[in-house]
């Protein structure tokens, strides 16, 4: 019997890894609220220390390391940083004014948990939310969070940019000051990406290289240009920054471009969620 | 708990029964229970704190740790697999991986506690490392076979983080070893 348990066990454990798949959201979410006595104080006050110890960077909304950077690319972040400020005037006065279209059809909520081991996933409250389902829209004014996966029972999983099931067409901008201060974005004519996520970014495959080349620097931005999101205030919104150019030798190739949230998905707090899909 | 012994005419009910006692009396398993309950509400909760840079910490592991140095290979097989399994329920990949992972551990870990000093720092350091680095090629293994996406090197610092982590809450955990009237293999 002995011998017996010990073989038995990893044998199960075996079959099943190598045959089920991974386990429906709605068991899971029912699972994580079983646990919620702990889990909850320990996230608040797992909130609370990090909250206490990590000073806010504002370098960080942009991964790449500035000391890596050559002077082209230091002045294309430098203007997008710039861009970004003027943007997010531009953002503030919307959000005062319009009551728009992506306001007036999304709902502020708040993040629950993180990521997980093995997938970049956020859980989030559906209390707040309208109707909450799955394939709905997330973002932060900074950018793009990504999709609604699977909605269970007080909680809803939110599928990361940065996913490996993550998959959306984006395109190329960059933003260029005018002499008056103010910002252009400019798009660069370029193909429109096809964005996966890689579990830790994003990576745009599959780009003729002859085109990229001299075109695109490490810096522009990747924003969303997707037909499966119907509502017009969602195309434009940023994706990410280009954070590395992978350039074949010869211009026959693809190249491979790198590209970085321009959201801190690990301690981002509070989204918004489009109603409907 | 006293065990009664195999007698040559046992029948094979009276085997089994013997053996199911044997696993039962090797942990008290409402300890257990609490202390699975415990690690995997931490383990939700901070989920997206518990982390250094981009590399989490797997706290299940240290209540597995914890099981698989003190009590016998047989309950700690048991309660290592039901840790895995709830791990996998709670949080992503294929349901049996996490599982399959810590019945590993159990395996190679479990049943060793005379050869060791269950209460030293080091020890703890050392077998926490051992596990992490076991369940970073177990996950590795299932992964190439499901093409989840993780990598070795994220799981191995993983298991090094897990590591230094594991020496204060083994501690800590050592100080309610009691509770869990873990019997030895030197004898009933």
């Amino acid at each position: 019997m002995r011998s017996g348990t010990i073989i038995l066990l990893p044998v199960v454990a075996l079959l099943s890894a190598l045959t089920l798949p991974e386990a429906k959201s709605g068991i899971r979410t029912s699972l994580r609220a079983l646990f919620s006595p702990v889990a909850w104080p320990a996230h608040r006050v797992g909130q609370a220390l990090s909250r206490a110890t990590v000073t806010p960077d504002e370098s960080k909304l942009f991964s790449s390391e500035l000391g890596n950077l050559s002077t082209d690319a230091l002045i294309v972040q430098i203007q997008n940083l710039n861009a970004q400020l003027e943007d997010l005037k531009k953002l503030s006065h919307l959000y005062t004014q319009m009551g728009a279209s992506l306001l007036q059809s999304s709902d502020l909520t708040s993040v629950t948990s993180g990521p997980t081991d093995q997938r970049q996933f956020l859980t989030i409250s559906t209390a707040a939310l309208v109707s909450p389902r799955a394939g709905s829209a997330v973002f932060h004014p900074l950018g793009f969070v990504g999709q609604v996966d699977s909605v269970g029972v007080g909680a809803a999983r939110v599928m990361l940019t940065t996913d490996v099931m993550f998959k959306r067409t984006g395109r190329f901008v960059r933003y260029q000051a005018r002499a008056d201060g103010g910002i252009d974005i400019v798009p660069l004519g370029l193909d429109q990406p096809l964005v996966e996520g890689t579990g830790k970014g994003m990576v745009a495959r599959q780009m003729a290289a002859r085109d990229i080349r001299n075109v695109l620097k490490v810096g522009d931005i990747v924003e969303l240009e997707d037909p499966a999101f119907t509502l017009p205030a969602l195309r434009g919104m940023r994706l990410g920054v280009v954070t590395e150019i992978d350039l074949p030798p010869t211009d026959a190739e693809f190249a491979e471009i790198k590209i970085s949230p321009t959201v801190d998905l690990l301690s981002i707090r509070e989204v918004f969620v489009v109603r409907g899909s | 708990m006293r065990l009664p012994c195999v007698q040559p005419n046992s029948s094979a009910t009276d085997l089994l029964r013997l053996a199911c006692r044997s696993i039962l009396a090797g942990l008290r398993w409402l300890a257990f229970i609490i202390l699975a309950y415990v690690m995997l509400g931490l383990a939700v909760g901070l989920g997206g704190v518990a982390r250094v840079g981009a590399t989490p910490i797997n706290l299940v592991l240290i209540a597995a740790v914890f099981i698989c140095i003190n009590a016998q290979r047989d309950p700690a097989m048991i309660a290592c697999f039901v840790l895995g399994l709830l791990h996998d329920l709670v949080g992503g990949g294929p349901v049996g991986m996490y599982a399959l992972a810590y019945c590993c551990v159990a395996l190679l870990v479990a049943g060793t506690e005379r050869s060791m000093a269950v209460e030293h720092p080091f020890t703890h350091f050392f077998v926490t490392l051992f596990g992490g680095i076991i369940v970073a090629i177990v996950v590795k293994f299932i992964d190439a076979w499901h093409g989840i996406g993780t990598s070795l090197w994220t799981d191995l610092l993983t298991a090094f983080y897990t590591a230094i982590v594991a020496v204060p809450v083994l501690w800590a955990l050592n100080k309610f070893r009691k509770r869990f009237r873990f019997r030895t293999s030197v004898g009933w």
